[in-house]
């Protein structure tokens, strides 16, 4: 586009930014264009026309290069030494021409898309006729349609009518039938002759049937007296059957035992009844499987070896002996077998006796592999069990005596009295690997952290750091050390109630500066509070917090004197409610810290030593401490040398 | 009040302590503080970043270090 309108004004050139079709129409210059014969900012002229124009330039440059390469081709073949060279250079132009083309095939398919809005809206036009096309041929469809089904609808109505002709003929007919029926007559004939029917009178005449012969019909009965059957009938043939009966029978007709006398008597009506002696044998010695019920023994039962007395009878066969006798079960190796459980079931009190010294022992059947143990039980809940390991015993022990030697109750209350005390010892730093101070917190341990670890009950934690400082020289006034102890929160950190405050600022033996105030609550509560935890008056985290700046026991009130902040709206009031956060309601693995400033003390190739002790928390969790330091001015060099942390872990009783 | 400030070296060389802004909530003064300690990483003027509370005119406590995440190998 530049080359084609670079002579016209820039809001004459079709496609530039400040372009209007009226700007053309009303400035364009009506010039001829040397290079595309197109008149720039003609009024006819758009910007498809100047896209299409430019386009067609491109294409005649280009075939106007190609055409120079073949003639530039020719004549180097004629000029064969610079052949080489006219044909890169016929090469060279004709892909100049190549480019030419494309550019111009570009150019025209930018004109082709601002054609392209023309089309679709043709495109559309089109579609919405060939849309109405359908729709007409669609009517027309459904006309024809309709026209077809009319068609046969008359058809059938023809044939309907047809149907309902021939059903009222029907009718008709029917009627007719049912009439005549009605009002048939009835009448009977001579025997032997025909039926007949007189339609002119509607009598329906059907014959008399022959005269039949009477029957002749017996009747019987039995006489039990005599035995015999007799018939009668009408027509006195009567007859009767002789005496039917047979002859009487012989047997017995009953039988009884006296016990009394052990005789059975047997009776009979033909004369064969007869009685048995007494059939009771002596009394001896009964031999064989004796199946009895209810037996009564007066000596002993005795069973050979390798037989046994069974019961397999009722639910609970059981051996009942007189209940003012002792009963024995007695033998040299005497075994009760029970394969399921064996149960002592008494009313009363169950003894176990063992004569004279021996032991009462439940021990391992040499023949069964299971292990025995004995348990006892009390209201059905195990209380001693025997084990692979010892014994095990279920609630308390009450005892009398001792344990190995041990009045096991004294020792328990002697150490109820002895709080959990532990003291651990870590060496930080080697003595001759000295570390230089800056004015940055640098950690004087050579390991990063100090690690107290967890107790099994709370304690009161204090942490003793002693180190030594060498001042290697001195050159400000403000000459002093930075000491800062760092404690990282645990996770199990808990809030404790203080109980109720009272304001003892009227109690002789305080004092107080501005913005302060005494305060106590019940108890001694001085082994939970620190330099490192804040009380506050809600117990929970983000409440205004206080600092416990002083603290005093009273073992003769028994209480808990705390100075804290006395200010508008950090202060405690008599009835206020105060808790206690070892860790100021800082979040786990907060850092919390607290600085200790040191003078410094110049001695020539001398070394200060320094002693610092804290007390971190009342708790039973693992605690990590670093312990840094740093000067205060950097103008100043000192070293550190050995560091020692010791780490007492005290119980409050 | 909760008070976030900084330690830094002074002219003098002289470590002080400066208050960077004062928040009526701990939970705003911790995410203050954090913000302080992110954008104090390329400052090595600024030593510590440290929160606290004010209990009157004149006195700050402070008791709580945060952490200026330096790489410092």
């Amino acid at each position: 586009m530049g080359g084609f309108f670079k002579n016209n004004p820039e809001d004459t050139v079709v496609g530039s930014t400040d372009a209007t079709e009226d700007t053309i129409n009303e400035t364009a210059v009506t010039e001829t264009d040397s290079t595309s014969s197109f008149y720039r900012g003609s009024p006819e002229q758009t910007t498809v026309d100047g896209y299409v124009a430019d386009a067609s330039g491109h294409a005649a440059s280009a075939e106007q290069y190609a055409e120079d390469a073949e003639d530039s081709s020719v004549s180097a073949s004629y000029f064969n030494s610079l052949a080489s060279q006219q044909v890169n250079i016929a090469q060279s132009a004709a892909n100049q021409a190549k480019g030419y083309r494309d550019s111009a095939l570009q150019h025209k398919n930018s004109a082709n898309i601002s054609t392209q809005g023309a089309s679709q809206h043709a495109y559309t036009a089109s579609g919405y006729a060939d849309d109405a096309a359908g729709y007409a041929n669609n009517a027309s469809q459904f006309a024809t349609t309709a026209s077809g089904h009319a068609t046969t609808a008359s058809g059938h109505a023809t044939t309907a009518s047809g149907h309902a002709t021939t059903a009222g003929q029907h009718a008709t007919s029917a009627s007719n039938s049912a009439s005549s029926i009605v009002n048939l007559t009835v009448a009977t004939g001579a025997a032997g002759t025909s039926a007949s029917y007189d339609a002119a009178t509607g009598v329906l005449t059907i014959p008399a049937g022959a005269e039949g012969e009477d029957g002749n019909v017996y009747v019987g009965s039995y006489d039990e007296n005599t035995g015999k059957v007799n018939f009668i009938n009408t027509s006195g043939t009567n007859f009767s059957t002789g005496d039917l009966r047979g002859e009487d029978g012989s047997g017995f007709t009953g039988g009884s035992y006296d016990s009394s006398t052990g005789i059975a008597t047997f009776t009979s009506d033909s004369g064969l009844g007869f009685s048995t002696s007494d059939l009771r044998g002596e009394d001896g010695t009964v031999e064989g499987a004796a199946m009895l019920t209810g037996a009564d023994f007066t000596g002993d039962i005795s069973v050979p070896a390798g037989n046994s007395i069974s019961t397999d009878g009722g639910t609970t066969p059981t051996l009942n002996t007189s209940a003012s006798n002792v009963t024995k079960l007695k033998g040299a190796n005497l075994t009760l077998h029970a394969t399921s459980s064996f149960h002592v079931n008494t009313p009363n009190t169950a003894t176990i006796d063992v004569d004279d010294s021996n032991v009462f022992t439940a021990n391992r059947d040499q023949g069964n592999a299971q292990k025995a143990q004995v348990l006892l039980k009390y209201d059905d809940n195990e209380k001693f069990r025997t084990t692979d390991s010892g014994i095990d015993v279920t609630d308390n022990i009450t005892l009398s005596g001792t344990v190995d030697g041990r009045d096991v109750a004294a020792d328990g209350a002697r150490l109820d009295t002895m709080p959990y005390h532990r003291v651990r010892y870590d060496k930080c730093r080697h003595t001759d690997l000295y570390l230089t101070l800056t004015s940055t917190h640098q950690n004087i341990s050579q390991a990063p952290n100090i690690i107290s670890p967890a107790t099994p009950v709370k304690c009161a934690r204090y942490i003793d750091i002693q180190t030594e400082v060498e001042w290697r020289y001195v050159s400000t006034a403000t000459n002093d050390l930075v000491f800062r102890l760092e404690v990282v929160v645990p996770i199990s950190a808990t809030v404790t109630n203080l109980g109720s405050a009272t304001n003892a600022s009227n109690y002789t033996g305080f004092s107080s500066n501005n913005y302060e105030n005494w305060f106590w609550v019940s108890g001694d509560k001085t082994h939970l509070l620190t330099e490192f935890g804040r009380m506050n008056k809600t117990g929970v985290s983000n409440a205004t917090e206080l600092i416990a700046r002083a603290w005093y026991y009273d073992p003769a009130l028994q209480r808990t004197y705390i100075l804290t902040e006395s200010n508008p709206g950090i202060s405690v009031s008599t009835g206020d409610t105060v808790y206690w956060h070892p860790y100021a309601w800082e979040a786990a693995g907060t850092t919390l810290y607290v600085e200790e400033y040191m003078d410094e003390r110049y001695v020539s190739n001398g070394r200060q030593n320094i002693t610092l002790k804290f007390k971190t928390a009342y708790d039973d969790s693992k605690i990590v401490y670093r312990a840094l330091m740093r000067e205060v001015s950097s103008g100043d060099s000192a070293v550190i040398y050995k560091v020692k942390a010791t780490l007492t872990d005290v119980e409050e009783v | 009040m909760v008070v976030v400030g900084y330690t830094r070296l002074n002219s003098e060389n002289i470590a002080e302590i400066v208050v960077h802004q004062e928040y009526d909530s701990k939970q705003e003064a911790i995410e203050g503080a954090e913000a302080l300690a992110l954008a104090s990483i390329n400052d090595e003027t600024i030593l510590d970043v440290i929160r606290g509370t004010r209990y009157n005119d004149t006195e700050i406590v402070y008791n709580v270090v945060h952490e200026i995440p330096r790489d410092n190998s």
